[in-house]
């Protein structure tokens, strides 16, 4: 059944006459059948056979037609991203001169080109559409050249290729493949090398002549005679100058017309390219006594172009204007923005006038061609190639400008150059606004926060100053030696926390300093090296630990301990000893004054370790090197080098402990026993500054309480602040010695 | 010769006693640690990250404390980090060769060392008696006073020890100072700076005496900063200093807590600071 | 039949001509770091499109005058500098002057090379981002462009985003110099770029630059003179903050007319 069908479908596709039809049959099949069935149907109710079969063979037909397109059009896809790939404008057509395909290089020639449309739409010249006719009809290559309406310099090298691709299972097509080669700088490299050939053989014939004429001479009649001799050889070496200049001329002139056609890509500003030419011409000018005048607007003009080639072009205008019309003792050069004509943006208009003899009108249209001279004598006579002015009009046609030239005999010159401004002026500037912005925010963000650092201590000072007014005022300076705290007489002096504080940071000290120096000493000196860094790390870690730890390990574990075990030991050990015994004297109760004073000790050790340690190592190794040279111990080299050389740095280093345990609350707080007297024993219990504040700030009723205890803070900031000024400088004493 | 021995002696002894110090010293270090963990270990369990703090007499947790622990911290670098690093960016580079810059790193290094109770007080001069009430924002403004001095000693240390070729590779670009010193110098010194700010949490974490007036306490679970906040040093001061069992116990555990806390920033910190060293 | 070449004309005679711009004009130019003074009424020209070499023994002044070109001094508060330099006509040394856009056209490659704390691929992309906002297509070109003119394109190009910091002394300069390019500079101003380097490195450094000055003006500082005389147009003699002579190089390197300039070249002194 199926065979059938399929021969069927072959033997109407032949019929048809393209074997594409078969593809097109099977892939509509669908709707054949749906055909079909209507058929049976229309049969079924009754009408006459032959007009169904009639009307499903032109409903097939209709159908077919309609999906044409369709199925044309994918076909060509693949070759669309051949020719995508390629370098060259390349175009496909088929056999009815459609395009089928096309790059996008061939916007360049003809934008106007699409797919569907005739190629003819915009690439109609004869010779162009002979090739692909020709191509068509006898099935062979052809070649063509074709040239843009637009840019008539721009010439193409076309081959028209006759291709056969297969579009289908079945099916092929003839197509043709355009492809376009760009011959425009070759054609300008022969024309140009003509041109010079030309130019170049009848210029430089006459000076070659002129030599050859005079070496004659000096070989034969001039030959003993001096004073010839001399002036002729003068004339030669003038001459040979001359055939050199005019070559330098001619290699530039060769190198601009071949770039001609490429748009400059960089950007020039005109002021100082004017300004330039006239210092380089500032001799001639004075020689010749001419002043030269600049009119510029005031914002700078940006023009798109080469600046080598702008100061070329100034020169030789204004060279010119020098030489030509010195006669006018005056050359104006005046710089301005006009409006643009055709492609709307703005022009910059240079105009170069002289007030010198003029030139007359019938030479003006002519001045520009190569070796054309007015005057030819007076030409030679300043030294000219007669290739200035091309030289100008060539670069200024690259610019994408116009060379214009007046002039009035009798009156002068002006030679006026008009050049597209560069289409954003100075894309610089609004970033550079937009940057120089951000830099001085931020800037000034970084003032501001020094600033507040600066701000917080005054107004930490000025906070307390302030609370403690009231108490101050009460109490004056009765308040730093009055020992009576009583909050219900509201009677408060501060003598009893400021002794705690100064005792216990004092034994604090007397015990951290020596034992934290020998640890610093055994870091920097004695331990082994693999060992320095870990320990060290261990110190500083010790020294890290929050004073709340301290002061909970003090109250559960040392305080009992020294309640049971080493209280009552000396307590009795000093019974009987006069002044001892005062000091020593019990009851045990566990905490107080002394053992606050060990807690802030063991604080403090690790910090005063690891700033000595940082100061030891500062001292430079060639001085311990040398104490060691000569025998030193290594405790010698520390007494007698280290610790001078670094004296500053340990005082500062001790301050700084100091301070730090002048402050601490947490630790001491804890251990120290809330007693506000004076005792003459240290193991009585006490207060510091920082433990007063502490447990009774949060209670206090009433002004005067809550004034005097901020009065006992602004106390204890004097102190510390004193103790850490001073450290602060000793240790920048250090570093300054250090060479930072 | 008996000179030399008696030198020689001299000498003994002395590395006798630096060592004997140096011993000292890591002996009281294994005595903390050692009565920390023995004590503190023993209350250590879910419970105590889980449930609030107890009335006292009963059993709890010090969740809320912990929770405000962490809020105060956080908003307290989130405040001093970036002040503290733009006013150390102007003592190493903008400022650096003014007037200016040594009266602030002298007045920076004050307050670095500066008693903790008297920023407590002064926080609560200026913020809390206005308002009237105690706050999480209160503790957190007085944390961020005590970070802000950290931030700029490290930025600005960092900051210098940023060689000036590099410095200048990007000025000859025409990179405008500000993009120097953002998009380059402080590139250079991520990791130094982040060391900087870890030291910075490390030393507020244990801090106590600036939140006594500040931030106070609660007995609750609350994430409203606007309240009086809890946090674990003080909820450790207040236990510690009870006569309850329960909460002594947890004092113990908090003070484990914390000092784990502090000791594993620290340590971070180190290790970034190394790896920035051997780069 | 005369087959002429049309092409540009080399620098085979590099005398001064008319033709010849000077992309840079020094005008006594006085240096001064606090109260002494470095450089003493400097007058030299630098032309486009040639490289131009300063030697001299150290401390004669060399980098400092290096560092005026582009500014850099004023990254520093004491120091100083009087007199014109002009660059294409303007003097760069006016206190109005935009300093962030000169040194985007004058570029510095330093002694020590340093790259970016960043990727290959940021270290370039950097400079470019400065100023202009372009899409991501553009700045790998650019990228790419720049890399491929410092000869290190094919170095780097499977690992553009690995860390400036990883590659070799000798890349890591001509990484610099690709970052210079980038920017679109027009002068590039090279502070004894090999002295760090070994001898292969160098070659190639010297190769790029000889390549690279065709677009660029090149001024070069360097304390060797086998290097100046190999790679310069023109050549500079300073001796204690003064310049001594200037010639090109060929001539200043066979005939030198002053006789400090002699001695210093046969290795009497420096």
């Amino acid at each position: 059944m199926f065979m059938t069908l399929s021969l069927v479908r072959e033997g109407v596709g032949k019929a048809l006459g393209t074997a594409a039809w078969g593809s097109r049959l099977r892939n509509n099949r669908w709707p054949i059948v749906a055909a079909l069935l209507i058929v049976l149907l229309f049969v079924a109710s009754g009408l006459s056979p032959l007009l169904a079969v009639l009307g499903f063979v032109v409903l097939v037909i209709a159908l077919l037609a309609s999906r044409t397109a369709a199925v044309e059009k994918t076909d060509w896809s693949q070759l669309q991203t051949v020719i995508d790939a390629l370098p060259d404008p390349v175009v496909a057509l088929d056999s009815a001169g459609i395009i089928v395909a096309l790059n996008e290089k061939t916007r360049t020639i003809a934008p106007a080109l699409r797919a569907q449309l005739p190629v003819s739409v915009a690439l109609s010249t004869p010779a162009f559409v002979e090739a692909v006719e020709r191509a068509i009809t006898t099935g062979k290559a052809q070649r063509a050249e074709f040239s843009e309406t637009m840019r008539a310099d721009h010439c193409y090298d076309v081959h028209v290729i006759p291709v056969s691709l297969a579009v289908g299972p079945r099916g092929s097509s003839r197509l043709l493949l355009l492809t376009f080669h760009d011959l425009t700088a070759h054609r300008r490299i022969e024309q140009m090398r003509a041109d010079f050939v030309a130019n170049a053989s009848h210029e430089l014939r006459t000076p070659l002549t002129a030599l050859s004429g005079f070496i004659d001479t000096l070989q034969g009649p001039a030959r003993n005679d001096p004073d010839a001799r001399e002036r002729f050889l003068g004339i030669m070496q003038s001459q040979a100058r001359r055939m050199a200049r005019l070559i330098d001329d001619l290699l530039s002139l060769s190198r601009i017309e071949l770039s001609e056609h490429i748009n400059p890509d960089t950007q020039a500003e005109l002021g100082p390219v004017i300004r330039q030419v006239i210092d380089m011409l500032q001799t001639v000018a004075q020689e010749r006594g001419v002043e030269v005048t600049v009119a510029a607007p005031p914002e700078p003009l940006f023009v798109c172009g080469d600046r080598d080639e702008l100061i070329r072009v100034f020169e030789n205008l204004v060279e010119n204007a020098l030489k030509y019309g010195a006669s006018g003792k005056r050359v104006e050069i005046r710089l301005e923005t006009v409006a643009g004509q055709g492609t709307g943006g703005g022009e910059a208009k240079i105009s170069v006038r002289d007030y010198g003899p003029g030139i007359a009108p019938e030479h003006l249209p002519r001045l520009t061609e190569r070796f054309y001279r007015v005057d030819v004598g007076l030409s030679r006579a300043e030294g000219g190639t007669g290739l200035g002015l091309a030289l100008v009009k060539h670069i200024v046609n690259r610019h994408r400008g116009r060379l214009t030239i007046e002039s009035t005999p009798g009156e002068g010159s002006t030679f006026t150059v008009n050049l597209p401004l560069a289409a954003n002026q100075n894309p610089d500037v609004k970033v550079l606004q937009r940057l120089r912005a951000g830099d001085t925010a931020f800037r000034m963000l970084t003032l501001a926060a020094a600033g507040t650092v600066l701000a917080l201590l005054g107004g930490v000072i000025f906070a307390l100053l302030a609370g403690a007014m009231p108490a101050l005022r009460a109490f004056s300076w009765g308040f730093l030696i009055s020992e009576s705290w009583n909050p219900v007489t509201e009677q408060f002096g501060a003598l009893a926390p400021i002794y705690g504080t100064l005792v216990t940071s004092l034994i604090a000290m007397v015990i951290a300093v020596p034992i934290g120096l020998r640890i610093a000493m055994f870091l920097s000196e004695i331990c082994p090296l693999w060992l320095r860094r870990p320990l060290g790390i261990i110190i500083e870690l010790l020294a890290g630990i929050p004073s709340i730890i301290y002061g909970i390990w003090g109250l559960f574990v040392l305080t009992p301990f020294l309640q049971s075990t080493v209280q009552p030991v000396l307590i009795d050990a000093f019974a009987d000893v006069p002044v001892l015994a005062n000091l020593f004297a019990g009851p045990p109760y566990g905490i107080g004054i002394l053992t606050a004073a060990l807690i802030l000790a063991i604080m403090v050790l690790p910090l005063i370790a690891s700033v000595s340690r940082d100061v030891f190592q500062l001292v430079p190794p060639m001085l311990k090197e040398a104490a060691y040279g000569v025998g030193a111990t290594t405790w010698e080299v520390f007494r007698n080098v280290v610790v001078p050389y670094a004296r500053v740095g340990v005082i500062g280093a001790v301050l700084l402990g100091l301070g730090r345990a002048l402050g601490e609350t947490m630790a001491v707080t804890f251990v120290i026993g809330n007693a506000h007297r004076i005792s003459s024993s240290l193991f009585a219990p006490g207060t510091t500054i920082s433990a007063t504040i502490a447990n009774e700030f949060t209670e206090a009723v009433g002004d005067l309480y809550t004034s005097a205890l901020i009065a006992l803070a602004l106390v204890l900031f004097v102190i510390t602040f004193i103790v850490l000024a001073a450290s602060r400088l000793l240790l920048l004493r250090v570093e300054r010695q250090a060479g930072h | 010769m008996s000179r030399y021995s008696s030198r020689r002696r001299r000498n003994k002894i002395a590395i006798g006693l630096s060592l004997a110090s140096m011993l000292f010293g890591l002996a009281w270090l294994a005595l903390i640690l050692g009565a920390l963990i023995w004590q503190g270990i023993g209350g250590l369990s879910l419970s105590v990250f889980t449930e609030m703090t107890p009335p006292p007499g009963s059993k709890g947790g010090l969740a809320n404390a912990i929770v405000g622990s962490l809020l105060m911290t956080t908003l307290a670098v989130a405040i001093g980090t970036p002040l503290g690093i733009l006013a150390g960016t102007y003592l190493a580079e903008y400022g650096r060769y003014g007037r200016l810059a040594p009266i602030v790193r002298f007045v920076n290094d004050i307050l670095l060392s500066a008693p903790s109770i008297v920023i407590g007080l002064f926080v609560y001069e200026i913020v809390v008696a206005p308002l009237g009430h105690f706050s999480g924002y209160a503790g957190a403004l007085a944390l961020s006073l005590i970070v802000i001095p950290i931030v700029v000693r490290t930025t600005e240390d960092m900051l210098l020890l940023v060689p000036k070729e590099l410095r200048e590779a990007a000025a000859a670009l025409g990179t405008p100072r500000s993009i120097v010193i953002r998009r380059i110098a402080y590139r250079a010194v991520r990791a130094g700076m982040l060391t900087g700010v870890l030291l910075a949490i490390a030393r507020i974490s244990g801090e106590t005496a600036p939140l006594l007036f500040t931030a106070l306490n609660n007995q609750f679970f609350s994430l409203d900063l606007n309240q009086p906040t809890p946090s674990l040093p003080v909820v450790i001061f207040q236990f510690a200093l009870s006569p309850y069992k329960e909460w002594q116990q947890l004092a113990w555990t908090g003070a484990l807590i914390i000092t784990l806390a502090v000791l594993a920033l620290s340590i971070t910190a180190r290790a970034l600071a190394g790896a920035r060293k051997s780069a | 039949m005369i087959d002429i070449a049309i092409a540009a004309p080399r620098n085979s005679a590099p005398e001064a001509r008319a033709g010849q711009t000077e992309k840079l004009s020094i005008r006594n130019l006085r240096f001064f770091y606090g109260a002494n003074q470095a450089l003493r009424d400097i007058t030299v020209p630098l032309y486009a499109r040639h490289v131009t070499a300063f030697i001299g023994p150290s401390g004669c002044g060399k980098s400092t005058l290096l560092r005026v070109l582009n500014r850099i001094y004023d990254l520093y508060p004491n120091q100083r500098a009087e007199g014109e330099v002009l660059l294409d006509g303007k003097d760069i040394l006016a206190p109005g002057l935009d300093v962030n856009l000169l040194r985007a056209r004058i570029g510095m490659v330093f002694q020590k090379p340093t790259p970016f704390p960043m990727s290959i691929y940021e270290n370039i992309a950097f400079g470019i981002r400065l100023y202009e906002r372009l899409p991501r297509a553009e700045v790998d070109r650019r990228v790419e462009s720049a890399l491929r003119r410092a000869v290190l394109w094919d170095e780097v190009k499977d690992k553009l985003s690995a860390s400036g910091l990883s590659l070799s002394g000798g890349q890591q300069q001509r990484l610099c110099i690709a970052r210079t390019l980038a920017v679109k500079s027009e002068v590039i101003l090279l502070d004894e770029p090999c002295s760090a380097l070994d001898p292969i490195s160098t070659a190639k450094i010297e190769e790029l630059i000889c390549e690279l000055k065709d677009d660029y003006t090149i001024v070069l500082v360097t304390h060797n003179m086998q290097q100046a005389a190999r790679v310069s147009d023109f050549t500079a003699f300073m001796y204690l903050g003064e310049l001594i002579e200037f010639d090109p190089t060929s001539k200043m390197f066979t005939a030198p007319h002053d006789r400090r300039t002699q001695d210093y070249i046969t290795g009497r002194f420096g």
